[in-house]
């Protein structure tokens, strides 16, 4: 997908996003971070077509879909609310599974495959007949994520996954997610987070004011440590205990254990 | 602070599921009382069985046997065919409040040969005491003589309970079975706190860890004297919140000393402005307007919101808003402060800001702080003490160093452990 010289604004004054142009890759993890109030939701949307661009063209397999409807992103792109009560209607977990493909006109038997398969994907098959309502929030992410890629999207959006998930929730998250993309799906993850972009994200996109800031490697921006914070990013953990103990520039906890000495095997 | 193994469980279908079965149960033993045939003038008194098994079914209070035994007491009067069936007012009430305390306590909660018997022990129990008072009232007031007492009628309660004893036996287990099929489960697993040991200092920082579900909303709120609301009084023991008994204090009193910031805050904010919102709860506490008025400069300084007084709650973001339930707390005098996942929906800017806060505060006003908080990364520095709960458990409360290393050793939620401990922990002595 290729956005190119993207502006929007919502009242034709003041610009929400201006000059966005930006590739994203199949098969990668792109990450967009920035202040709140920087674009970002409103790039997902326009990614997704829920809003139209007031100039500029994105590109999708080389198909122009610029003006686009949801209804016709929908088949190709995936979104995953930040909170999961927001997309979450059905009464059963399978019903919430199956209501994107039946909207989509897969043919029955489609259905009951995709459904198979995202059940199974998303470890969800024990909680097929409860109701979403009544599953733990790390679960209803779960099955937003499930409800997603049930319509066999080319690209998902994850926006804030981790918001209010524990610990547990959030590497469980973030395993599925690494899971997906490794059978090549590709992922856009809007996030905080700067431990998850460190580990996961292959290109990293940092709005400020509407426009792009910093388009490239995280490790890059992230060996930057003023131009990370004026961003108002914050260092990702891995890069500072590396900066304090004196390592070469760490993104991950493995990084760390691995430029270490006397390094043990990691099982927390 | 001290709590010693406090067990709650959630309240299971609210107060009408004794009435329900109850009822139930009652209809049943009158319809069957008149059909039921007999031997030689003697048959199972039902309406005496099916209150028993109902109250051996819900476990009511004393007082609620109580009622049972009045409703039962006044069927049977209507419907019985005895000599004085008035007697039935007073020895229903009577059995049917021995028998509700009896089965709280669980006094008869015995095996034999690993059946449990108390259904036969209480049924018979009841009965007797039931029919003995009912003999004993007709003989005196119908002025009977006492070998006809003795010999005819003591006997025959005394068969009647040993129908009973078989009976209340054998039915039972399947009735159990029918109304209590989920509860048995509920009460085992489902205690929202159990293991609770725990003792925070005065003008201490504790967070209390633990993946969602593991009970630090059930803790937090069990301190902030909402449990009233929330759960059953299945406890053994009593918390002690800066030599306040917690679970004997009325909420009144809880409300002024404890403040809690839930992790919702926005539900907190109730006015239009910040300066309004600030001076209502002051209002309320009926304090006159020039101390309203200094509080509020005061504690808007404090939590960095001076010169927003007219600000239009809505228009504040979401750290504001959080600063500003923050406020509301400190203004109001709270000796404890209370706070459920204070940063869940702040960007990570907000959140180290909204800790140092919180440090500020403890430091300055000594105002013992409690935070829940599954997420460690910024609070541990901060804080005095940890504690780690799992399903509803307190694990361990320690220092931070402390109580981390017990979670990477136990394997207790350690995903929490911020990543310069797990590193720490990892490497041992070769990272000094």
């Amino acid at each position: 997908m290729t956005l190119k010289d993207i502006q929007f604004s919502y009242d034709n004054k003041h610009k929400i996003l201006t000059d966005i142009s930006l590739t994203i890759r199949q098969g990668e993890i792109i990450a967009i971070a920035g202040r709140n109030g920087s674009g970002k939701t409103t790039l997902t949307r326009l990614i997704m077509g829920l809003l139209t661009a007031d100039a500029g063209s994105i590109k999708m397999n080389g198909q122009d879909v610029t003006n686009c409807q949801a209804a016709d992103m929908a088949k190709r792109i995936g979104y995953v609310f930040q909170n999961p009560d927001r997309q979450l209607f059905a009464s059963t977990v399978r019903e919430e599974i199956i209501y994107g493909p039946m909207q989509l006109g897969f043919t029955k038997k489609e259905i009951e495959l995709q459904l198979k398969t995202v059940l199974q994907a998303t470890d969800l098959v024990d909680f097929a007949e409860l109701s979403p309502q009544t599953l733990p929030r790390g679960i209803k992410q779960r099955l937003s994520i499930a409800s997603a890629l049930a319509a066999r999207p080319q690209l998902l959006i994850l926006d804030e996954p981790t918001t209010g998930q524990d610990c547990r929730e959030r590497t469980n998250l973030l395993r599925l997610m690494r899971k997906m993309n490794l059978e090549g799906l590709t992922v856009l993850i809007v996030t905080h987070d700067m431990d998850i972009i460190a580990e996961h994200a292959k290109t990293l996109i940092v709005l400020e004011n509407g426009k792009i800031k910093f388009n490239g490697r995280p490790k890059d921006l992230f060996a930057n440590e003023k131009k990370t914070l004026d961003l108002g990013l914050e260092l990702p953990e891995a890069v500072r205990i590396s900066r304090d103990l004196g390592l070469d520039l760490c993104m991950t906890p493995a990084d760390i254990y691995q430029k270490m000495p006397g390094r043990r095997v990691l099982h927390v | 602070m001290k709590e010693k193994s406090i067990r709650f469980r959630e309240k299971i279908d609210g107060n009408l599921r004794w009435i329900t079965i109850t009822t139930l149960l009652l209809a049943i033993g009158v319809i069957l009382r008149m059909v039921s045939p007999n031997i030689g003038g003697i048959s199972l008194n039902w309406n005496i069985l099916m209150y028993t098994m109902a109250i051996m079914l819900c476990r009511p209070t004393v007082g609620q046997g109580l009622g049972i035994g009045l409703v039962s007491g006044l069927v049977a009067t209507l419907s019985s065919k005895a000599a004085l069936p008035y007697a039935n007012l007073i020895s229903d009430p009577l059995a049917a409040f021995i028998c509700a305390y009896v089965a709280k306590s669980h006094f008869f909660d015995l095996k034999f040969r690993k059946v449990n018997i108390e259904p036969a022990l209480l049924v018979f129990v009841t009965t007797f005491i039931s029919g003995g008072t009912f003999v004993f009232i007709t003989k005196v007031v119908l002025n009977l003589p006492l070998p006809v007492f003795l010999f005819v009628m003591l006997p025959t309660v005394l068969i009647v309970a040993l129908f009973g004893l078989v009976a209340g036996q054998i039915l039972y287990q399947p009735a159990n079975k029918i109304f209590n099929s989920n509860i048995d489960a509920l009460q085992k697993d489902k205690y929202s706190l159990r293991n609770i040991h725990l003792f925070v200092p005065k003008g201490s920082f504790s967070v209390v860890t633990g993946a969602n579900g593991a009970g630090k909303t059930s803790l937090l709120l069990t301190i902030a004297g909402a449990r009233m609301d929330y759960f059953d009084d299945v406890y053994d023991s009593e918390i002690n919140i800066n030599n306040i008994s917690v679970l004997n204090t009325p909420r009144s009193e809880l409300n002024r000393k404890v403040g809690m910031v839930m992790d919702d805050y926005e539900g907190q904010l109730v006015t239009e402005t910040i300066a309004d919102e600030i001076d209502f709860s002051l209002e309320n506490a009926g304090l006159l307007a020039e101390k309203i008025m200094k509080r509020r400069t005061e504690v808007l300084q404090m939590v960095g919101l001076n010169g927003l007084e007219k600000r239009n709650i809505s228009s504040l973001s979401g750290g504001q808003k959080q600063r500003l339930a923050i406020a509301v707390m400190l203004a109001m005098h709270a000796e404890i402060l209370i706070f459920d996942e204070p940063i869940a929906a702040i960007d990570p800017e907000g959140a180290i800001d909204i800790y140092r806060l919180l440090k500020k505060i403890n430091e300055t006003y000594h105002t013992t702080i409690l935070v829940a908080e599954h997420d460690l990364k910024y609070v541990a520095d901060l804080a005095d003490q940890l504690v780690v709960m799992d399903a509803g458990e307190m694990k361990f409360a320690g220092s931070v160093d402390d109580c981390l290393q017990y979670m990477y050793e136990e394997k207790i939620y350690p995903e929490a452990i911020p990543l310069r401990w797990k590193i720490y922990l990892e490497m041992g002595d070769s990272i000094c």
